[in-house]
Order: structure tokens, then sequence, then C-alpha cells
């Protein structure tokens, strides 16, 4: 029981304390802790049509229609998004349709991705559901190859203008 | 270190995720924003957002619409505002209509450069 219980919290803390921790521990070592604007969350009650981008990190807990560019994206458990997603580091214990490109991809055990995934390492645990093609590229998240994903115009579309 | 990770639960802003949304100052949204719960907004947001408290944090900026029940700016916002409850702190700078049950507008610093509302209605809609 013990044993069980203590593995349910490091699973727990992997998925949505872990990225807050390390967020924290940034921020506590630029000296800036007080003002934690580096990590941005989308609650599971909100809903974003449109086309996030930036630099630090980001999780969803919600609702996502459209791109999403950002250092650190983790789509939490529960959350739904439809688009492409660039990133460094991208964890998904999440739903995700659309294109994923990043040089660390990781797919938890709750996490469903529909479409292609191109990367630099790749893990994909128990449990996760994965639909689509896989190709490894040293350089994942340079610009080329998104200039040729978006050429090409795989993947989902993405609504750059609010809808109406 | 136990004390700032509640500190910041406290505020909302790193352990409560679930709950409480924040945008970063480093990021920037071109869209649609819709629903329930508190959103803090640091960074840029282009297009409508809408959610039942809203927080438009010093440096940050709005271009669209603003609905929710409380609404606080301290940061920049061009458009309409419909809000029950709207406070602007004196960094505040909105250019557009608001519309509101109660209003705040805090006083501004010597440089003036204080919140410069431009309210045309006083619109009761609870």
């Amino acid at each position: 029981m013990v044993f069980a219980k203590a593995k349910v919290d490091e699973s727990h803390s992997d998925q949505v304390g872990g990225s807050a921790q390390e967020a924290i521990r940034r921020l506590t070592r630029d000296g800036d802790a007080s003002q934690p604007q580096e990590a941005s969350s989308i609650s599971s009650g909100l809903s974003i049509v449109g086309k996030i981008t930036g630099h630090g990190a980001l999780t969803i807990f919600g609702h996502v229609d459209g791109e999403v560019r950002a250092s650190s994206v983790v789509i939490a458990k529960g959350a739904q998004m439809l688009g492409d997603i660039v990133a460094e580091e991208l964890t998904i214990n999440g739903h995700v349709k659309g294109t994923l490109h990043a040089n660390r991809v990781r797919i938890g055990g709750t996490g469903v991705v529909e479409g292609d995934i191109f990367h630099r390492t790749l893990a994909i645990e128990e449990n996760a559901r994965f639909e689509g093609m896989s190709r490894r590229n040293e350089n994942a998240i340079d610009m080329q190859s998104l200039a040729q994903t978006n050429g090409k115009g795989n993947g989902t579309p993405v609504s750059l203008n609010p809808v109406s | 270190m136990p004390e700032e990770i509640r500190r910041l639960a406290r505020d909302g802003k790193a352990l409560q995720p679930e709950a409480v949304s924040s945008i970063s100052s480093s990021l920037s949204i071109v869209g649609k924003i819709i629903g329930n719960g508190a959103l803090t907004i640091f960074g840029h947001l282009e297009g409508e957002v809408r959610a039942s408290t809203i927080v438009i944090a010093e440096g940050a900026r709005i271009e669209g619409e603003v609905s929710a029940e409380e609404l606080t700016i301290g940061g920049y916002v061009k458009g309409t505002i419909h809000a029950n409850r709207v406070k602007l702190n004196s960094t505040a700078v909105v250019e557009g209509d608001i519309f509101h049950r109660t209003m705040v507008i805090e006083g501004s610093d010597a440089s003036m450069k204080s919140a410069r509302a431009i309210v045309r209605w006083n619109r009761n809609f609870g």
C-alpha cells in the first residue's frame, strides 16, 4: 500500500507539480520569484481559439484550438488540443490532434496523439496512444523544417484570426 | 523553498493551475479566450477574452473586447469592456468604452500616467 501510494504521488508530481516546481526553481534562481510571469497556464475551464506564441513554459489544462509555440509545453491530463505544437520540450498527458515539432517529446500514460511527430528524442509511456508518423530530426524545431511543414500543408489548419 | 511554493500556490500562480490561468509576459495570443475561473494576463492578446475574474497586469496589452464579472486593469486595453466590477489601477490605460455596474479608478502618480478611461456608458446590466 505504501509503495502504491508513493507511486501515485510521484506520477502526480510528474504531471502537474513537476512543471510548476521547475518553473518555481527557475524563477527562484533568477531572483524574481515574486513575479512568476514566465510560466503560463491555461486552466481546465478555459478555451482558446487562435494562436499562442512566445517563450517560457506553458501548461494547458483546458481547450486550445490553434497553433502553440513555446519553449516548454505541457498538455496536461484532461486537456484537449487541436492544432500544431512547436516546442523545445513537449510533454503530453492529454489529447492532441495535430503535428508536433519538438526536440524532446514525451507522451505520458494518459496521452493521446493523433498526428505526426517530428522530434530529436521521443518517449512513449505505456498505455499512451499515438496514431501517426514519427520522424527523428537533429533539429526538429529549426525554422527550415517549420517552413517545409507549413508549405506542405499537412497537419491541422490553424486559424490565425479570432473567430467571431 | 516550501514557503516559496506555498506563497506561489496561494497567489494562484503555480500549484493550482487547474483553476487559475495565467498568460506570461513572454506569451502572445491571437484569438479568442473564453471560459470560467480566474485569468491573469501579463502578455499580449489580440482578440476577445471572457472569464469570471480577469486581471490585466501592468505591462500587459490587450486589443479586443474584454468581458468579465470582475476585472482589474493595470495594463493597456484597447477595446470595449463589459464587467460588473471594474478596477483601474494607476498604471492602467484604457481606450474604449466601459460598461460596468461599479467602477473604481485608482489615483494616479505624479506623472499623470493615470487611468485614461473614456467612459461613455454606465449601464447596470446585472
